[in-house]
């Protein structure tokens, strides 16, 4: 087990903001929650999946709803104190540690701030590798491990279980739970053994995130580029360079659709996006698509732009980093691949292979 | 009678500015004095050679709107603030984040005074939180004053869209304390968005010390230069207030320099779309000018490292101005960051110093002049200091190409104190210089127009009807506010659709715009 400092925490929150791949909300709130909760309760504690127990109970988690009520609602962190409670009845034994359900965007660093608040550890890890819309959209749900039973609670004691048969209705039920309570819960699902988690995550992702965020924001306060250190200090691939020169986007059933054109000196790239960027192409060739991951740097800072604060004008690099090898297998891609967000074409991946794997020894 | 006349001022932080106009916008004299501690003197300075232009009777002034920073600096400089205590109605106890966390430390310690959360507060469908309770209400601010605050700042959840509980409140303090007793409440000044709201409702509370009696004493001046007419300030969306809503909400005017920069280079120059530079002493500002108004800035405001939500202008800010060091120890010459600031005057070689300015290179280059001024101490080639010329024109071309895109070939307008250093011969046809340029702030600050603006969320499932009820609304604040009903319009919508919530509910921002109605 490692603790993590003050400082790892804004790396952490740029390597978020990356692997949400333009979704999963802003880790701006959740930086600051992290943070203070640091600053009140001391550090959080930061373990390997493989120091679990086989029999420790462990419990992935994370706030659902609209990002735009959560900047008007803060969460209070006692949702998960008064679900633990209940947890706590239904299992006769507390979690031993927390892990966060999406590591992209908001949610990636609230396992750090309910593990500092709670004083237990938090996994290094979580169960999409990056950010996606829905909860069946899981590492967990493709290794067949049950959602329930689910818990949503709110700040005020409120707390709702969730016995569903499988992860698309407890996705639809927890949705109806969610907008009753305001439209801004704390969630908790598939909870899992040790031993489960250890066959089931997507181990390292909270490492991968502090690796990215610190080339990314070291390399910027050095007057270096930035965009180059990124790419070293990852598998990854630049797709292209230039000026953000069309935005175009409307809400659909609760989700951001759009599209984003950068003008670059090889022709007009175009984004289109879910909540998270899926598909870029270049003068109609595709040059990547979900389950990879896309992340759209400013060029000067490096900061990761979420598909929520595009901003025409802006000088951009669009990046690719590969998928989570649990979304490029068949049951994997029969969730989230381009079919099921409705495009015409295969899955091809568009990082090329590579051995290289970054530990926390590289920190 | 005589026609009535406006004065537009900005004070800045090296000079202040005045302008005298007519309704029509015809600039009748302009002045700059440099900026002094207390304020006071560099506007009676200003104000002094503007009238030495053109001799005019105070009474014929119909308006004084200004634009100052100096609600900026005393959150810099930590000066004369109030210390705040925060009541948060939030049935949710939102502890994950505390009030004021983030802030840079001795901005913290100078001001926050505690908090205390109450049940209340509202969910975005009006439903409550929590079930608000008054005596519990009158417990929090009893123990926040004995606590050592000053003053109040009181934050609703979704009280931009719910006001009712903020305002019981707000009742309950003056009937505690006095009516005198410095509150904000948070629907008062900002919308949603909890974190920056109630940042800019305690910035605002402890503000109300300073600017009350900094804006007195203008009204003083004012009234001894017998003036007869109302003063307004601009705020940071570009249009006016006036003084009694200034000194209740200072917050409001901590950013209008560059909007009012922006608009008023439009402006002389006739444009309603263009790119804006403006080049100052220490630094330059580019912005970006849509339909006659700034271009908003998407990113969250931060003024002295508080994070906040105002509308502000799109702001690209280089370090590069008329003081700005040229530096050739590394072989090419290196402008800026580094400047003479306020003390070009003595350090630049044209004015007998030994620091090499772009002053310098503009003197040395031969097409500029300045009074004291002279190229013979000046260590620069015309050829050297053409190439620095050059250099500060590509560099300026270049960042503008950042702002819009490469489709449009939009005019620059430049403006500011150091527009005069660029030779006309180096610039290419889409540059532009207005006359009165170098005072185009003042100019926004005298053609600033009276908004309305409504902040709301509502359901869009009958949208055109919705969005025409909003703009009839914001239409009748600006109306209420003073705006000419002759002149009125709406200027600005922004919809803002909330995800994972039914019924097509937005957040929907409308303003509208009049001249004053006199």
């Amino acid at each position: 087990m490692k603790t993590i400092s003050q400082e790892e925490l804004a790396y952490i929150a740029c390597g978020n903001a990356i692997l949400g791949s333009g979704g999963g909300g802003s880790p701006d709130y959740a930086l600051l929650m992290a943070q203070h909760a640091f600053e009140q309760y001391g550090s959080a504690m930061l373990a390997d999946v493989e120091e679990l127990g086989d029999e420790d109970l462990v419990l992935p988690i994370a706030y659902i709803g609209a990002p735009l009520i959560f900047q008007e609602k803060l969460p209070s962190g006692r949702e998960f104190e008064f679900m633990f409670q209940k947890i706590e009845r239904d299992f006769g034994k507390l979690p031993k540690a927390v892990i966060a359900l999406e590591i992209g965007g908001f949610n990636g660093l609230i396992a750090l701030s309910i593990s500092a608040k709670l004083g237990i550890p938090a996994i290094d890890g979580d169960t999409m590798g990056r950010a996606f819309p829905e909860i069946q959209m899981t590492s967990c749900h493709v290794a067949g491990i049950p959602v329930s039973p689910a818990y949503l609670a709110d700040a005020t004691g409120n707390v709702t279980r969730i016995d569903a048969l499988d992860a698309m209705t407890a996705e639809k039920i927890a949705r109806h739970v969610c907008i009753s309570r305001g439209s801004a819960c704390a969630i908790a699902l598939y909870p899992m053994s040790g031993a489960t988690a250890k066959q089931s995550i997507v181990a390292g992702t909270v490492t991968q995130s502090s690796i990215m965020g610190r080339a990314i924001l070291e390399s910027a306060k050095q007057g270096l580029d930035p965009i180059s250190s990124f790419l070293q200090s990852q598998p990854s691939v630049q797709l292209a360079q230039g000026v953000i020169t069309d935005i175009d986007q409307s809400v659909k059933e609760g989700f951001l659709i759009g599209m984003v054109t950068i003008a670059s000196q090889e022709g007009r790239i175009e984004v289109e996006y879910k909540n998270e960027y899926l598909m870029a192409r270049r003068e109609g060739k595709v040059l990547a698509s979900t389950p990879d991951i896309l992340a759209i740097l400013e060029n000067t800072g490096g900061t990761p732009i979420t598909s929520e604060t595009l901003r025409f004008g802006l000088k951009v690099t669009l990046v690719a980093l590969p998928a989570p090898s649990i979304w490029t297998s068949g049951k994997g891609l029969d969730l989230v691949s381009p079919q099921v967000f409705g495009y015409p074409f295969e899955y091809v991946p568009s990082v090329p292979k590579t051995d290289l794997i970054f530990t926390r020894n590289d920190l | 009678m005589k026609e009535p006349l406006i004065i537009g001022m900005d004070i800045g932080g090296t000079y202040t500015d005045a302008v005298l106009i007519t309704k029509d916008e015809r600039i009748l004299a302009s002045a700059k004095s440099p900026t002094t501690d207390d304020i006071i003197h560099g506007v009676e300075g200003a104000l002094s050679l503007l009238f030495k232009q053109f001799a005019v009777s105070p009474h014929q002034i119909s308006q004084i709107n200004l634009g100052t920073t100096h609600a900026t600096n005393a959150i810099l400089q930590k000066n004369g603030l109030f210390r705040v205590g925060v009541l948060r109605i939030a049935g949710q106890y939102p502890e994950s984040l505390p009030p004021c966390f983030g802030w840079p430390p001795d901005l913290v310690k100078a001001i926050f005074a505690g908090c205390e959360t109450v049940n209340g507060g509202m969910e975005c469908d009006g439903s409550a939180i929590s079930p608000f309770n008054p005596g519990e209400v009158k417990e929090a601010i009893h123990s926040l004053v004995n606590n050592g605050a000053e003053g109040l700042a009181v934050v609703g959840v979704f009280s931009p869209l719910y006001r009712e509980q903020e305002k019981i409140t707000s009742l309950m303090i003056a009937e505690m304390l006095g009516k005198d007793f410095p509150h904000t409440i948070s629907s008062s000044i900002a919308g949603l968005g909890f974190v920056e709201r109630e940042n800019a409702t305690v910035l605002n509370t402890a503000l109300q010390k300073v600017m009350s009696r900094g804006f007195e004493d203008l009204q003083s001046i004012f009234n001894r230069m017998d003036f007869k007419c109302p003063l307004y300030l601009t705020q940071n969306n570009g249009s006016l207030i006036n003084l009694d809503k200034a000194i209740r909400y200072p917050i409001l005017t901590v950013s209008a320099g560059p909007t009012n920069s922006f608009v008023g280079a439009a402006r002389l120059q006739g444009l309603s779309d263009a790119m804006v530079v403006d080049i100052g002493g220490t630094s330059t500002d580019i912005g970006l000018i849509e339909n006659g108004l700034p271009r908003r800035s998407l990113n969250i405001s931060n003024i002295g490292g508080v994070r906040l939500n105002f509308s502000m202008p799109d702001v690209l800010s280089i370090a590069l101005g008329g003081g700005s060091y040229l530096d050739f120890s590394e072989g090419d010459v290196r402008i800026g960051p580094k400047s003479a600031g306020r003390q070009l005057n003595t350090q630049a070689f044209c004015f007998g110093g030994s620091h090499l300015t772009l002053t310098d290179a503009a003197i040395a280059f031969g097409k500029f002049t300045f009074p004291e001024a002279s190229a013979e101490n000046v260590p620069l080639s015309p050829g050297q200091a053409e190439k620095i010329l050059s250099d500060v024109i590509s560099t300026i071309e270049l960042e503008c190409s950042l702002m819009q895109s490469k489709k449009r070939k939009l005019p620059i307008i430049v403006v500011g104190g150091g527009s005069s250093l660029l030779p006309a011969a180096l610039l290419e046809e889409r540059y532009v210089i207005p006359a009165h340029a170098h005072v185009a702030n003042a100019f926004g600050a005298a053609i600033a127009e009276i908004t309305g603006v409504v902040d709301t969320v509502v359901s869009l499932t009958d949208r055109s009807e919705e969005l025409e009820k909003l703009k009839m609304q914001a239409l009748q604040k600006a109306l209420d506010a003073g705006a000419d009903a002759a002149t009125v319009k709406v200027v600005d919508m922004q919809i803002f659709p909330y995800h994972y919530v039914p019924g097509h509910q937005a957040r929907v921002v409308v303003t509208a715009s009049g001249k004053q109605n006199h």
